[in-house]
């Protein structure tokens, strides 16, 4: 017998794979894996490439885990991949999709907490979290979503985690959480990538660095696009002061790690 | 014993083996069934701790079930809140599936090692299965889903397995338990039914025995008594048999025996009673019967004429019940309108014959006087002195009113109330007779109402009736009182002005009748107008019978219609002539269509923003081999009204399509042929076919061909016409509306029809320079035509000023002999080339 709840498991992730099948990479054509935080500033990065290339992108926006889940189950294909974490790049290496002497990190985030612009909220500090001002605290998906993952790793550090789990929601990827965050209750605060802050939303503190693990992209070739020449000098494009710049104005550190 | 026994009733005889056989039986059943129970009993107790043990594990799979999902459940979950309560209802669940595991080694368990056993193992196996669950539980609740995913996944796979083994082996094992008692349970009343069998058929037979013995001697005796009674029933009362014995049968015997004595005694006088009885029953029923069912009315009186007694019909014709006239003299009916002599007459008969019928006319309760048929006899008994009066009446009210009504119908038209053509030919004759004795002059005037079938087709036959009603009272009210109206038939009526001096005295009389006729009618708030074509006939100068007059009247009547209507024309000899002229051409037409004699000329249609020819009208010639041309107005109107047309109609289609052919093969695009439809045509129901096969013979398209119809034609049957020239319009064909404006039919019909073009009728172009009105309507009709996404084609068109004006009000197409006349076929195509 198949339970209900997991014959639907199987039919969402049966219409999932079905809806991602047709991204094949085709001749001038460049599939990028991107995690979600990084969307936009690709598509600048991507725009100002095609303006001296006649390259055609696809963009595939996903939490880094799921990204890398899909293209390790064959369900997702792609030339390059960034990751929001390391753990995902180390889980692509370990399955043999990237090779580890081609993954680069050029940038890195912050995180920030965040409210609906409408809330009356001001300045909070980190541990008021735990206090009763804030009813509910939004993060990414720690198991797929890099962002979670150092939401949680930075409530933890800060023995926070226990005090505040049970107002906890999670969403599976940044981009979900801001949209759901911009029209949320007075309340709800959210621990998301300074670089995602929409106008919906406001900044009421930045998270200590010292509470989690440096946050790093990691960036690198799909195995099976690697020899592409096109994928070459896309990657090199994006280490260029150009790209960098563009990624700069999009709030991500690009100094060295 | 028996002896004894003998002497008892028959249901003492019995029921005394019966009561000891009984008791015997009931002794040995109890005792076999108390050895049954104790087996029962062994067997429910078994049954319960099975069932018992059942309901657990299935309560303890439904557990495991529902710990799967909601466990699925929390690790779908993204907020802490909903994963609280998941936890409390998974806590729960938990709760129930450990209070259940004691029980699975419960009562019945013991007789098998195996059985327990396997509960130990599930209990362990379920125990690690739930903590696994709780892991995962926790990890998710750390929102470490994929972690505890995985940890779920691996906790069902190790687990389940087992526990869905152990569960069924319990559950075989508590089936085998059950399966066992059975069995036993089987077998101990199997052995009880085998003793409750030898009972019941020993103490059976013995009842059979006693009970076969008693009756059977019970029905020895009964059947010689029946024999007996059939006996007396044949009328043989001897005494047969004595009573043999104390019981019911002896007592049967001996009563049969005193009854039969009495029988013989009353048999004789009952007898005679009752012959007579019923010949009186019989003859007063008939008597009863006839008198109050009768559907007569029927008075009874006696001897001095006094009422007596009178039937239910009686009541119902003159509204009186027997109390009201018992005693009373039948001359209370009386009204007095009678004759006297039919009374003295009747009561002579009824002296004399003893008999008398004949019509009197009575009063009812009511006061209402009706006439009746009546029926008197005298009935007289053996000294011939009279002893009742008999009288029987029917109300013979109705069938003098209906004599009277067949007599009217007879002589009058039943619409309008004018007499009829039966009844006319008897006033004329007696006209014709009385102006021949006199030396006077009779007119005979034929009317027809103009364009009345038009009437009667688009207004219905409603409005046909009321016209015809009202022009029957103008009429009446047009002549004298000595003067007949009749109405043959239809819109035909005749008017015959008796004893006039001469025969200009019928002038003034003829005006006023078209000036009455032709005042407008006023129906449901329509306005109508309807004038009369007029024919004189007088007599003796134009006929000295009826029969000649009228037909004379008639073929006036005719003359009027042709010389436009709405006139009076007297008859003339010449008329005669034209009559029988018209006959001929009708048989020389019908040969021209045969040898094919007709031919088309073609009229071209010019389009008014340039002046290029875009098609032609195909017209109808008929040069006659003694009289020469014959002008269309002439044979159409002839082809119309002897069925012709038809023929005629489906000639022109197809010639005008061979020519169209021949001109395509010439090289001309781009030029419709137009070709008239006859209502006979619209009618027929192959028109689609036959106007496709046309077009396919000779290569042609729908769009090639415009059909033109005339508006009375698509009004004659609006729906069957809409449904045609629907067929027609989806093979392209191009539909016109013919002579627009000189029929009744109104814009909203129009809309109604699948057509495209209207053509504006001669009659309106024709006077647009002289008269303003029809400039206007004309002006009009363009517009609402190209309001209603209509073109318009103007017909006749002859000056340069109609033209002119035309344009000016947007009219698309023109034809008339500005432009060209019809022309042949050939010279039709040096008019297309050079336009």
């Amino acid at each position: 017998m198949i339970h209900p709840l997991r014959h639907w498991l199987f039919v969402s992730l049966s219409v999932f794979v079905a809806a991602a099948l047709p991204a094949q990479a085709r001749a001038g054509e460049l599939t990028l894996a991107l995690a979600n935080s990084t969307c936009e500033a690709m598509n600048r990065a991507a725009d100002l490439y095609r303006a001296s290339h006649p390259t055609r992108f696809v963009y595939l926006c996903k939490s880094s885990g799921l990204l890398a889940k899909g293209m390790r189950g064959g369900a997702l294909k792609a030339d390059v991949f960034v990751s929001a974490d390391r753990e995902w790049m180390d889980f692509a290496v370990e399955h043999g999709l990237v090779a580890a002497d081609q993954v680069s990190s050029s940038w890195g985030n912050a995180l920030v907490v965040a409210t609906p612009k409408s809330s009356p909220m001001q300045g909070l500090d980190w541990p008021q979290l735990a206090s009763d001002k804030v009813t509910t605290i939004l993060i990414g998906d720690p198991s797929t979503a890099p962002f979670g993952r150092h939401a949680k790793e930075a409530l933890e550090a800060s023995g926070l985690w226990d005090r505040v789990k049970h107002r906890i929601q999670t969403r599976k990827n940044i981009e979900l959480l801001a949209e759901s965050l911009g029209t949320s209750s007075p309340g709800t605060v959210g621990i998301l990538f300074k670089t995602n802050l929409t106008d919906q939303l406001r900044q009421l503190h930045t998270v200590d660095k010292k509470l989690h693990r440096p946050i790093r992209y990691y960036m690198a070739p799909l195995a099976a696009s690697a020899g592409n020449a096109d994928v070459k000098d896309f990657i090199e494009f994006l280490q260029s002061k150009a790209a960098s710049d563009i990624f700069q104005a999009e709030g991500f550190d690009v100094s060295a790690p | 014993m028996f002896a004894t026994l003998r002497n008892r009733s028959l249901f003492n005889q019995l029921i005394a083996p019966m009561v000891v056989v009984g008791i015997v039986g009931v002794g040995a059943i109890i005792a076999s069934a108390l050895a049954l129970q104790h087996s029962v009993e062994a067997l429910g107790e078994m049954y319960s701790a099975s069932g018992e043990r059942l309901k657990t594990l299935q309560d303890i799979d439904k557990g495991i079930a529902n710990m799967r999902a909601l466990s699925l459940k929390h690790l779908a979950s993204e907020s802490a809140q909903d994963m609280i309560r998941i936890r409390t209802d998974l806590d729960r669940v938990e709760q129930r599936i450990k209070a259940h595991l004691p029980a699975i080694s419960g009562p019945g368990i013991h007789e098998h090692l195996a059985a327990r056993e396997e509960a130990a193992v599930l209990g362990m196996v379920l125990a690690s299965y739930l903590a696994g669950i709780d892991e995962a539980v926790f990890l998710s609740a750390e929102f470490e889903k994929e972690s505890a995913i995985e940890l779920l996944t691996r906790t069902e796979n190790q687990h389940l397995t087992s526990i869905q083994t152990a569960m069924q082996a319990l559950i075989q094992h508590t089936i085998e338990d059950i399966a066992a008692s059975r069995e036993d349970l089987i077998a101990a009343t199997t052995r009880n039914l085998h003793i409750n069998l030898a009972i019941g058929f020993l103490g059976g037979a013995m009842l059979l025995g006693m009970a076969f013995y008693v009756s059977r001697r019970a029905s020895v005796r009964i059947s010689d008594l029946l024999k007996w009674s059939q006996r007396i029933a044949k009328g043989d009362l001897s005494n047969h048999l004595v009573s043999d014995a104390g019981d019911e049968v002896g007592q049967l015997t001996h009563a049969m025996g005193d009854m039969v004595h009495k029988l013989a005694l009353g048999r004789s006088e009952l007898e005679q009673a009752r012959k007579n009885a019923e010949t009186t029953a019989e003859e007063l029923r008939r008597y009863a019967n006839a008198f109050h069912s009768s559907g007569e009315a029927m008075v009874i009186s006696d001897r001095f004429n006094h009422i007596v007694n009178v039937n239910a019909a009686f009541t119902e014709q003159t509204g009186y019940s027997l109390d009201e006239v018992m005693g009373k003299d039948p001359h209370m009916l009386s009204s007095g309108k009678t004759p006297r002599s039919v009374y003295e007459d009747m009561w002579r008969c009824l002296q004399d014959n003893g008999y008398w019928n004949g019509e009197i006319w009575d009063r009812k309760k009511t006061g209402e006087i009706y006439p009746k048929w009546a029926s008197i006899s005298a009935i007289r008994d053996a000294d011939k002195k009279v002893m009742f009066y008999i009288a029987s009446y029917s109300d013979i009210s109705e069938r003098k009113a209906n004599e009277a009504r067949i007599d009217y119908l007879a002589h009058h038209d039943s619409l309008t109330g004018l007499i009829n053509r039966y009844n006319l030919e008897n006033r004329l004759d007696q006209a014709l007779l009385s102006a021949h004795r006199d030396g006077l002059r009779v007119a005979v005037m034929f009317i027809d109402l103009d364009r009345f079938k038009t009437i009667n087709d688009t207004l219905g036959h409603h409005v046909g009736d009321q016209l015809l009603i009202e022009v029957a009272r103008r009429l009446r009210d047009s002549v004298r009182e000595s003067d007949i109206v009749a109405r043959l038939g239809g819109d035909e009526f005749i008017v015959v002005l008796t004893r006039i001096t001469d025969e200009m005295d019928s002038a003034p009389l003829g005006d006023k009748i078209l000036r009455s006729l032709g005042q407008p009618h006023v129906f449901e708030g329509r306005e109508l107008h309807s004038t009369p074509s007029i024919g004189i006939a007088i007599y003796p100068d134009d006929g000295e019978d009826g029969p000649t007059l009228m037909k004379n009247a008639d073929t006036a009547m005719y003359h009027a219609k042709e010389h436009g209507r709405n006139n009076v024309q007297y008859f003339t000899q010449a008329m005669n002539a034209a009559a029988s002229e018209r006959l001929g051409l009708e048989n020389d037409l019908h040969q021209a269509l045969r040898n094919r004699a007709l031919h088309l000329h073609y009229q071209p249609q010019i389009r008014a923003r340039d002046g290029r020819c875009i098609g032609v009208e195909a017209l109808a010639r008929w040069r006659h081999p003694l009289l020469g041309d014959i002008s269309p107005l002439k044979f159409i109107p002839i082809a119309e009204e002897s069925g012709l047309i038809e023929a005629l109609g489906n000639w022109v289609l197809e010639e005008a399509c061979q020519q169209l052919g021949a001109w395509r093969a010439e090289g001309i695009k781009d030029i419709r042929m137009s070709v008239n439809l006859s209502a006979q045509q619209l009618r027929a129901p192959g028109l689609v076919q036959s106007v496709d096969a046309a077009l396919r013979r000779h290569g042609l398209q729908g769009s090639d061909l415009e059909l033109e119809i005339t508006e009375s034609v698509a009004m004659e049957n609006p729906e069957r016409a809409i449904g045609q020239l629907q067929t027609l319009r989806d093979f392209g064909i191009q539909l016109a509306i013919d002579d627009f404006g000189t029929g009744y039919s109104s814009l909203a019909y129009l809309k109604r029809l699948p057509i495209q073009v209207l053509k504006l009728d001669r009659t309106f172009v024709r006077d647009i320079e002289t008269d303003p009105s029809d400039a206007e309507i004309s002006a009009a009709t363009l517009a609402l035509a190209h309001n209603l996404g209509l073109t318009v084609v103007a017909e006749g068109v002859e000056t340069e000023a109609q033209r002119d004006y035309l344009i000016q009000h947007r009219c698309d197409y023109m034809q008339g002999y500005l432009f060209s006349k019809p022309l042949p076929a050939a010279e039709a195509l040096t008019f297309i080339r050079a336009h």
